[in-house]
């Protein structure tokens, strides 16, 4: 075998945008500002600039319901008689969702159903710029998840490439064999072990979660907030609301048939410094009542994850900003559910 | 010799290839934004800046890695949005729409082993390919030791060895 063939995988890779360059105007600026500012304070630290975004796999889904206060037990405060809703605290809802999770009988699908989970992401503000065109992506996950969790699963997922400005309206009439959508295959797996990274190795992590994963987190909320952050430092985020918020409410699954674990996430949520309640909150055509994370580090960036009444994932939304050019980025992710009797 | 002389020399020899190793990562914004980042605590840390222990493309790699992880769950959008569609990682300002639908299958296979990468296994990686450090440069960029730069690469390698295996090359490399 030759030296070549060894190494051709990295041969493929550093082919892979091999012909950017960097910028001259973009060093000239840099150059400027860093050398040619004033020497910074000494408790100058790095800033977030961008937020982590939820992975797509991550497919807590709800139904589309009317806002309403949780009515559970002396949890969350009533309304009074004028109208006005009192003041909500994270503890209070995540408290509330917690004694909603336990007592909910979760829908399941019967033998031979499949639960059919769609998570939609798309930039909704600082499209895609690719010279001068404009650009927004949108892509569309659907996983069906059989009756009995541990059988296969099936995932499938398309992307768009959407033009937002008059120059890519153009460039694409001028180049109608461009395509502007894509369409993933069909992808199977038990126990939704999609990314295993080798066969027989379905263990998954916050990141990617799994019915293998899910099943050997601990059930106690603390040791829940300890796996998290330790997963957040282990992968270049912090342990703060918006980055703990992002982790934990990414294990709110549908597929996750657990009760007790969806009931102790939400109590470990509610031990996140950083988490504040929007009682009147909307992503999207959505609205409900949402958890609202904000970074450590820069308070433009943060993430909100909306719920239904019944303490579903609707949606989530996180925003940064870069503090150099105070550009504004926004992805949104939302999610549906349904019982379906067949997949692909 | 004085403060602003080191940094500035330092920004003429490597700023560049700094810049374009974390555009192609993270793009052209987040590479000014990251590189700005790095140049700030590096004239702020210089005191700390140690010649014998991997060189100054090591310690401004490290500084950048570092800034970088913040980074680490939009970069891994982007490998796996890659991997489904042909449209570059990189805004780039030539006209590259054209050029980024001919993005090979052999590149794209390996965008999703490498979405899947940790954050410390994908830096070893691309600071290896990308960067061009070697693994003296590479430990003392990331402070771990070599033998653990080794066997990072060697894993990454392998599961990227593994998707091409399943995507084999039908034409060259571009």
């Amino acid at each position: 075998m030759t030296q070549l063939h060894d190494d051709l995988e990295l041969e493929v890779l550093r082919s892979i945008n091999s012909d950017v360059s960097a910028n001259p105007a973009a060093l000239a600026r840099v150059r400027t500002r860093t050398l040619g500012a004033p020497k910074p304070p000494p408790s100058w630290r790095p800033r977030w600039t961008k937020l982590a975004i939820v992975a797509v796999s991550a497919l807590a889904v709800g139904v589309t319901a009317a806002v309403a206060l949780p009515k559970t037990g002396s949890s969350a405060p009533a309304s009074t008689t004028t109208g006005q809703q009192a003041p909500l605290t994270a503890g209070q809802f995540t408290s509330a969702a917690a004694e909603a999770s336990l007592l909910r009988a979760p829908l399941r699908p019967n033998p031979g159903q499949y639960r059919k989970v769609t998570s939609t992401w798309e930039v909704v503000k600082g499209a895609n710029v690719t010279g001068d065109q404009s650009y927004r992506q949108q892509s569309i996950q659907t996983t069906w998840v059989p009756a009995n969790p541990d059988d296969t699963w099936v995932r499938t997922s398309e992307t768009w490439l959407l033009p937002t400005d008059d120059a890519s309206k153009k460039y694409l009439a001028d180049h109608p064999a461009f395509k502007t959508h894509e369409v993933g295959p069909t992808e199977r797996a038990k126990r939704g072990a999609f990314n295993a990274a080798a066969a027989g190795d379905e263990t998954g992590d916050w990141g990617s979660p799994t019915t293998s994963f899910a099943n050997q987190l601990p059930r106690d909320p603390d040791a829940l907030l300890a796996s998290a952050k330790e997963w957040n430092l282990g992968h270049g985020t912090k342990d703060d609301g918006a980055d703990l918020l992002t982790t934990l409410t990414g294990m709110l699954v549908p597929e996750i048939d657990d009760p007790e674990l969806r009931s102790a996430i939400f109590t470990a949520i509610g031990k996140v410094s950083g988490v504040e309640v929007n009682q009147a909150a909307h992503i999207g055509e959505q609205s409900g009542i949402s958890l609202r994370g904000t970074s450590s580090e820069n308070s433009a960036n943060w993430g909100e994850v909306l719920f239904s009444a019944d303490y579903q994932v609707l949606a989530t939304e996180w925003h940064t900003t870069s503090i150099g050019t105070g550009e504004e980025l926004v992805d949104r992710v939302t999610y549906r559910s349904e019982i379906v009797d067949s997949a692909p | 010799m004085s403060t602003p002389n080191l940094i500035a020399e330092l920004f003429d020899a490597h700023a560049a290839e700094l810049y374009r190793y974390l555009a192609r990562r993270a793009g052209h914004t987040v590479a000014e934004e990251v590189l700005s980042q790095t140049f700030l605590i590096a004239v702020e840390q210089q005191h700390r800046y140690d010649s014998e222990r991997g060189g100054p493309r090591a310690w401004l790699y490290g500084i950048a890695a570092n800034l970088l992880r913040h980074h680490y769950r939009s970069e891994t959008r982007k490998w796996q949005a890659y991997a489904r569609f042909p449209l570059g990682l990189v805004e780039d300002a030539a006209d590259t729409a054209a050029s980024r639908a001919d993005a090979t299958a052999a590149q794209r296979s390996l965008a999703r082993p490498i979405a899947e990468l940790s954050a410390a296994d994908r830096d070893v990686l691309l600071l290896y390919a990308w960067a061009d450090l070697s693994y003296a440069e590479i430990a003392a960029a990331l402070n771990i030791p070599v033998g653990t730069v080794r066997s990072r690469l060697n894993r990454a390698r392998s599961q990227l060895k593994a998707a091409l295996a399943d995507n084999p090359i039908q034409e060259n490399v571009s």
